[in-house]
């Protein structure tokens, strides 16, 4: 998995879904963010600098580089 | 299908094309940008890619002038492949300097030197190549552009991704879009129209077995540009020449001191600028010979080299690559106590769109600048964003009347765009694409020869015949990522042809083309650019002439000093 939420922290801005720059990330009907297309995440790290409430981790998989 | 006119539309809100946006802006009022990510965080910017350091910075003190830039540039690998236009140089040279002064008007953070002056941290001979340069703060290089537009209200289409050209009569009159949010297609009706939708980097599975989605270059590179000018019958060129990165070190080698190493601890770097070959290549090359993997070693840098690392990456993202210094951090390494393996992998074309030096294309009405044309620098695509912004609103000017919308042209690329959130079953565009880019991996990778490429074409288009119309969209993302590979198969299939077309080895410049059947550069090739459009429906490859790789003298530029439509 490359980015996680940690759901106590997160607002349901919506930050992380309105700036996700490949479409990776979806929401449901509460706002709440998860990632659908997770081969498609380029990690850019842009959810995690930009996450107001710090809810984001981007993890490298262990097998890249 | 919805139908919005505006007098100008600019396809892409990266670097290049939010600069295009704020020079036309004061010609014409009326432009739209559409943006396939969010201005935020498309392009190359958007992402922290080449935030870091600027250059060309010339005729400022310390730095050398505009002639002296393309005379070094001319002597140094870059310009040994006899491909690119000296004057396009020179009109870099001339032209970003005052650029950078604007954008650091609009809110661009530059480190001075005591002196208030800007930093020059690159003035040096590199090969007979003289350049400076300056850093900047990273994170301010795309919210200084996004303030700018903000402040000229340019109006940003977001999640709208340009899918193909309208043309009538020959003429570029506007595009289709799709916003990928909700899967409508709307028809931009315009009198000019600037492409600026970065490079082709989405054409290859990198780092084999690993992710496919990650790059050196924005992941939302998938040549939509050069797959739509194609399209339309507009001329690419230089689409063979291939740009190879190593990931981490090319930069922090070059700034901060430590060296590139082979696996025998040999520094056989030192010996690429004598032979005017390009990092790049002489990189490839001695993976070639058995002497990989390789390596950056700062074990022996100095003290001064580690803290101005420290100080640069951690002060808003100014890094380059951000994503580097966090795998560094999470996997534990340090870069005083062991070496940094350079992964080799392309990262895209140097080709794309034949233009003249006012961003015009060979369609009338159709302008490009950024890594769509051939500049590969974020100075080229500042001064080419400039220029193209200027052509085009001039161009306008001209046009009083609307050429109407072909009507026929507007249902097929409905039909084609729309035709997998219709179909009942099928194969997911995603899987098309991991395809494709699993053929160019294996057949037009960064070695070649002649009979993988008729391979690698063969299978291609027995693919495209098999899939195209099997693909099922169960999202508006889906749709996007089929209007994608569209333009990542024509990208596939120019790279292939160009590739094949060019029958000898080009290993100078950042870009090169190493073909195993033809190991060497051939006589008959000096100063010829490969050139393909389309014709009647069939891919038409040829040959050109390019210009004298000489200085230009100031009268020629001169004359093109003043943009013209």
């Amino acid at each position: 998995m490359t980015a996680t939420f940690d759901y106590v922290k997160c607002t349901r801005c919506g930050t992380c879904y309105s700036l996700c720059p490949l479409d990776v990330i979806v929401k449901d009907e509460d706002g709440k963010p998860s990632v659908r297309y997770p081969d498609e995440c380029q990690l850019c790290f842009i959810c995690q600098e930009e996450c107001p409430a710090k809810a984001i981790h981007v993890k490298i998989p262990l097998a890249f580089w | 299908m919805k139908i919005t006119k505006t007098d100008l539309l600019i396809v892409g809100a990266g670097a290049a094309g939010s600069m295009a946006a704020i020079k036309a802006s004061d010609y014409t009022k009326d432009i739209i940008v559409l943006e396939k990510a969010t201005h935020r965080s498309g392009g190359a910017l958007g992402i922290g890619h080449f935030t870091s350091e600027i250059n060309p910075l010339c005729n400022i003190p310390g730095g050398p002038t505009s002639m002296e830039f393309v005379e070094g540039y001319l002597s140094s690998s870059s310009g040994w492949s006899g491909q690119e236009r000296p004057l396009d140089k020179y009109i870099i040279a001339e032209e970003f300097t005052p650029i950078v002064r604007e954008l650091e008007s609009w809110g661009l953070e530059i480190y001075k030197a005591g002196d208030g002056t800007w930093d020059n941290y690159w003035h040096k001979k590199i090969g007979e190549r003289m350049e400076s340069g300056c850093w900047v703060k990273g994170g301010s290089m795309k919210k200084c552009l996004m303030d700018e537009v903000e402040r000229r209200g340019i109006k940003i289409e977001e999640r709208t991704m340009a899918v193909d050209l309208l043309t009538n009569d020959g003429k570029v009159i506007g595009a289709v879009a799709l916003n990928t949010r909700t899967g409508e297609l709307t028809a931009y009706h315009a009198k000019a129209v600037v492409l600026c939708t970065g490079s082709s980097s989405r054409s290859y599975i990198v780092n084999p077995g690993k992710k496919w989605f990650y790059m050196r270059d924005m992941g939302t590179n998938s040549g939509d540009g050069r797959g739509m000018v194609y399209r339309a019958g507009g001329e690419l060129t230089m689409m063979e020449l291939i740009r190879t990165d190593h990931m981490n070190g090319n930069v922090m080698a070059r700034f901060w001191g430590g060296s590139a190493v082979n696996h025998k601890g040999e520094d056989f770097l030192a010996e690429t600028y004598k032979k005017r070959w390009s990092r790049s290549y002489a990189m490839h090359e001695e993976e070639e010979k058995g002497n990989g993997p390789l390596f950056w070693d700062s074990r022996d840098m100095p003290q001064e080299g580690h803290d101005k690392w420290e100080a640069y990456t951690s002060d808003e993202k100014n890094f380059p690559d951000v994503v580097l210094t966090e795998t560094y951090t999470q996997k534990g390494q340090d870069r005083r106590k062991g070496r940094y393996e350079f992964e080799s992998q392309p990262i895209g074309f140097l080709g794309g769109p034949v233009f003249n030096y006012y961003g015009a294309t060979t369609l009338p009405g159709l302008y490009a600048a950024g890594d769509e044309i051939w500049q590969d620098s974020l100075s080229g695509a500042y001064v080419f964003a400039r220029r193209a912004g200027i052509a085009a609103s001039k161009y306008i000017e001209g046009q009083d009347e609307w050429t109407p919308i072909d009507e026929k042209q507007l249902k097929m690329i409905s039909d084609t765009i729309l035709a997998p959130s219709k179909r009942e079953n099928g194969v997911p565009p995603q899987e098309l694409e991991e395809k494709v880019r699993g053929i160019m991996t294996k057949y037009a990778y960064i070695s070649k020869t002649g009979g993988m490429l008729e391979q690698g074409l063969k299978n291609i288009r027995r693919i495209r015949e098999e899939w195209e119309g099997r693909i099922k969209a169960d999202t508006p993302h889906d749709l996007m990522r089929w209007a994608e590979v569209r333009n990542i198969m024509e990208v596939a299939e120019v790279h292939m042809e160009s590739s094949l077309f060019r029958t000898e080895s080009v290993p100078y410049g950042r870009h090169f083309l190493d073909r195993k059947d033809y190991p060497t550069q051939h006589p008959t090739w000096h100063r010829q650019r490969v050139v393909v459009k389309r014709e009647g429906g069939e891919m038409k490859v040829f040959k050109r002439r390019t210009v004298e790789q000489r200085p230009p003298t100031l009268e020629e530029y001169e004359a093109v000093k003043e943009v013209k439509p």
